[in-house]
């Protein structure tokens, strides 16, 4: 007789039902299943009916109807006849913003401080030790009051910002910088560079006809530099030759107390910014220090035998086999990060939040806003975690 | 991963239940409770023979009502919304809230901890103001003392259209500025106790001249989140076809005080106040010019017509206390030798005008003359002339909030 064990459901040699073995599985299944169902259809029908009794509207028609508010420094061009869902949208694109910008900055500072606490220099790792240890015992947002109201008391008034000519300027209402926008002549400068790298190109050719050698009028041209000046002598040729440059510089300019022109970084996101960077910094730092001991001392010893330095051990083999171990653990300071990012309310950046309170004071539509805001989070939780596991599946060695 | 999502999305679910939960017999078992009240009244009245009182009709449909109200409780678990009867006087939310104040034995208000005079958190950390002081009216109205009948609940500015909707709270006893948005959307304003302008404060040396909306073009400004000043900023934006930059923040003031922004926007009357507090007040200047109305009143939910109307009896008492020369010291003296039948009416001597149909004691309006005070003299506690006498907040002329035989707009129906 086999003693694998048989699908049979019912009369399995005897069995009585209810110690069928598949038959509780299914069961315990189908139970679990039904409590579940029955537990949201109880929650669900109770807000339906206690909604309806205080009078509380739980439609969504109202997110078509204009906004009537701002959304300061949004990133989706954006004004206030737009529809109540487009300021959430705008609110979402700026959350993103944040979050994204963050996300870069966290992890390559967190990667330095890991690296640094793993570092054989007494006061390199003593420093770095200090910070982790200080930042994780801060709560966030108290950090991040700090941070903006230091800002606010530290940095100048618009008419006595700090300058750096043709660059920028930094004041209390933010960092604004220069910037380089296309002009009406960019497109034929473009046709002119493109003509030049050809005739690079044809050069180099030419080189490899002649077995890379090359005479004009008895000089020997340098096969390297060559191309190399005859594209930037064509581009510059372009560049003289039209009546304005292709590029414009627009520099900010100090037009009643606010900067206009150039890019700008508002102090509100410059502080939560830093805020959230700092913080989740010192969590990625132990993350990257606890995977990087991980690795297998005998591949850096063996790195070392080969002759590598120092930054090839690091970059070539020991941080590519540290990631495998530090994937999952980073995906949750992402997530982290990502919920953090609601804290910019406190500072006075315009992110999801702070537009969902604006929206449900303006329509009455808690419930409503605060499910889409819920939402928001959990899809980008979603995201992560199946980022994660796909980056997880694709880093794992083979055949484990 | 799927299983997380599920989790999640029930966890999701519990949320917004928790958001709306009562029981649908509580409000039946009121209703029976606010039925009963009224037939002892009836045959309390038909005993006592008062040929004003309720007919032996009225006593037979009361009787009625009741038995029907009965039945509907009984039948509760199949049909949850059934009202008290096609022939029931009352809508169904009547009497809930009154009956759970009583239940808990205590008041809940609701109010923010930073307006000084208004609502806040004094040096020795007790609520104190004018909000709080009608919170101790109200419960004393209820209770016929407030020691020990009433809570403060601080939320935040943005905090309150989910709080209203919650419902966990009895009374707003906030700055609300009332509007036909949040009428509809987030509760019942009572009386409007402060004709309040929507000003702005603008900074001397930010090239802002005063009262000329065109120089705030190519500014700042910072605004509270969560309040209608947020769209009130846009309003202006595009009434003067101007531009300038919003920061909102949960708390504009330290932000402003930095050079953040080159104004900001509030009741004209709190700018005032604010601008005291700032680093350097004279480097502020406070607008005449109005951007528009601000109307403050206390909210109540929707949904209780009883609640709503017993909220304004406590603010009409107030008010005709202060249009009859009420006061806390002369209240006793009034009770025993007025000859006046308006104050004796409203005192609860003699006379009845609805009170005990709103579940109020006779001499409700003694009692919360007698330990709070009139209108005038719970608004000269935070906002006198007189700094000796004035107990917090700062001086703010009555202006419109005087009574309407003065001038002002403060108007409150007779209490008969």
């Amino acid at each position: 007789m086999s003693t694998r064990p048989s699908l049979k459901l019912l009369n399995y040699h005897g069995v009585p039902i209810w110690r069928n073995v598949v038959f509780i599985r299914l069961a315990m299944q189908a139970l679990a299943a039904l409590v579940v169902i029955s537990i949201i259809w109880l929650l669900a029908t109770n807000l339906m009916d206690n909604a309806e009794k205080r009078g509380l509207n739980l439609s969504f028609r109202l997110l078509s109807t204009n906004a009537g508010f701002d959304v300061p420094y949004s990133l989706i061009p954006y004004d206030s006849s737009n529809s109540i869902l487009y300021a959430f949208m705008a609110g979402v694109a700026n959350t993103l913003r944040l979050v994204g910008i963050a996300m870069i900055t966290t992890t390559v500072l967190g990667i330095l401080i890991g690296l640094a606490r793993l570092s054989s220099n007494f006061v390199i790792s003593g420093l770095a030790k200090v910070y982790v240890e200080i930042m994780r015992n801060i709560p966030l947002i108290t950090f991040a009051f700090f941070l903006v109201f230091g800002l606010l008391a530290g940095l100048p008034k618009t008419s006595e910002a700090w300058h750096l000519p043709g660059i920028g300027s930094m004041s209390n209402r933010g960092i604004f910088l220069t910037s380089v926008d296309e002009s009406s002549s960019l497109t034929p400068w473009l046709v002119i560079v493109l003509v030049g790298v050809v005739a690079a190109y044809l050069l180099h050719r030419l080189y490899l006809k002649n077995r890379g050698e090359l005479r004009l009028f008895g000089i020997r041209l340098n096969r390297g530099f060559t191309p190399i000046v005859l594209l930037i002598l064509v581009a510059a040729v372009g560049w003289i030759a039209q009546p304005d440059a292709p590029f414009v510089f627009d520099q900010p300019e100090l037009k009643g107390t606010n900067f206009v022109g150039g890019m700008k970084l508002t102090t509100e996101l410059f502080a939560i910014l830093t805020a959230l960077t700092v913080y989740i910094a010192s969590y990625v730092a132990e993350i990257v220090r606890g995977s990087v001991q991980s690795v297998p001392k005998g591949q850096v010893e063996a790195a070392k035998a080969l002759g590598l330095n120092y930054w090839q051990v690091t970059m070539n083999v020991v941080l590519p086999q540290a990631a495998r171990i530090a994937v999952l653990p980073m995906i949750g300071q992402w997530v982290n990060l990502t919920k953090g990012s609601a804290l910019a309310m406190v500072v006075g950046y315009a992110e999801v939040f702070v537009v969902a309170r604006t929206a449900i004071e303006k329509t009455g539509m808690a419930i409503q806003i605060f499910v889409m805001v819920i939402a928001f989070y959990m899809i980008m939780g979603a995201i992560f975690s199946l980022l994660g596991n796909w980056y997880n599946r694709k880093v794992q060695f083979e055949g484990r | 991963m799927t299983k997380r999502l599920f989790l999640l999305l029930s966890a999701l679910f519990v949320l917004i239940a928790i958001v709306g939960c009562s029981n649908n017999n509580d409000e039946l078992q009121a209703e029976i409770d606010d039925l009963n009240t009224q037939l002892t009244q009836a045959k309390a009245a038909a005993s006592s023979g008062s040929s004003s009182g309720p007919s032996q009709a009225e006593l037979d449909s009361v009787k009625a009502e009741l038995e029907k109200a009965k039945e509907d409780l009984a039948n509760a678990g199949s049909s949850s919304s059934v009202a008290a009867g096609d022939d029931a006087t009352q809508p169904s939310g009547w009497g809930s809230r009154l009956k759970l104040v009583k239940d808990r034995g205590k008041l809940i208000c609701a109010a923010t901890n930073d307006s000084p005079g208004f609502s806040f958190i004094n040096e020795t950390g007790e609520w104190t103001g004018y909000g709080i002081e009608m919170c101790k009216a109200y419960a004393t109205a209820i209770f016929g003392d407030h020691e020990n009948r009433f809570e403060m609940q601080a939320i935040g500015w943005a905090d309150r259209p989910t709080v209203m909707q919650a419902g966990k709270i009895d009374v707003m006893v906030l700055a609300n500025t009332q509007n036909a948005r949040r009428e509809a959307t987030w509760g019942n304003f009572t009386t409007i106790h402060h004709y309040a302008g929507m000003g702005i404060m603008s900074r001397l040396d930010s090239g802002i001249i005063a009262d000329d909306w065109m120089s705030l073009d190519g500014t700042s400004v910072c605004v509270t989140a969560g309040t209608n000043y947020v769209p009130a900023a846009e309003d202006l934006k595009g009434q003067y076809g101007i531009d300038f930059e919003t920061v909102q923040l949960a708390d504009t003031g330290p932000a402003y005080d930095e050079g953040r922004c080159d104004f900001t926007i509030g009741g004209k009357t709190d700018l005032g106040r604010n601008q005291i507090d700032l680093t350097d007040p004279d480097a502020h200047v406070v607008w005449n010019s109005l951007m528009g109305k601000d109307p403050w009143g206390m909210l109540v939910g929707h949904g209780d017509d009883q609640w709503y109307d017993l909220i304004r009896f406590v603010e009409w008492a107030m008010i005709n206390a202060e249009e009859l020369d009420v006061t806390m010291d002369n209240v006793d003296d009034m009770v025993a030798n007025s000859e006046n039948a308006r104050i004796l009416r409203m005192l609860g001597v003699e006379g009845e005008y609805g009170q005990e149909v709103l579940g109020l004691d006779i001499d409700f309006a003694y009692n919360v003359i007698k330990k709070i005070g009139n209108f005038d003299e719970l608004v000269e506690r935070f906002y006198s002339i007189n700094d000796e006498t004035r107990v917090g907040g700062f001086y703010r002329p009555r202006g419109n909030d005087a009574l309407w035989n003065e001038g002002g707009l403060l108007f409150a129906p007779g209490l008969e």
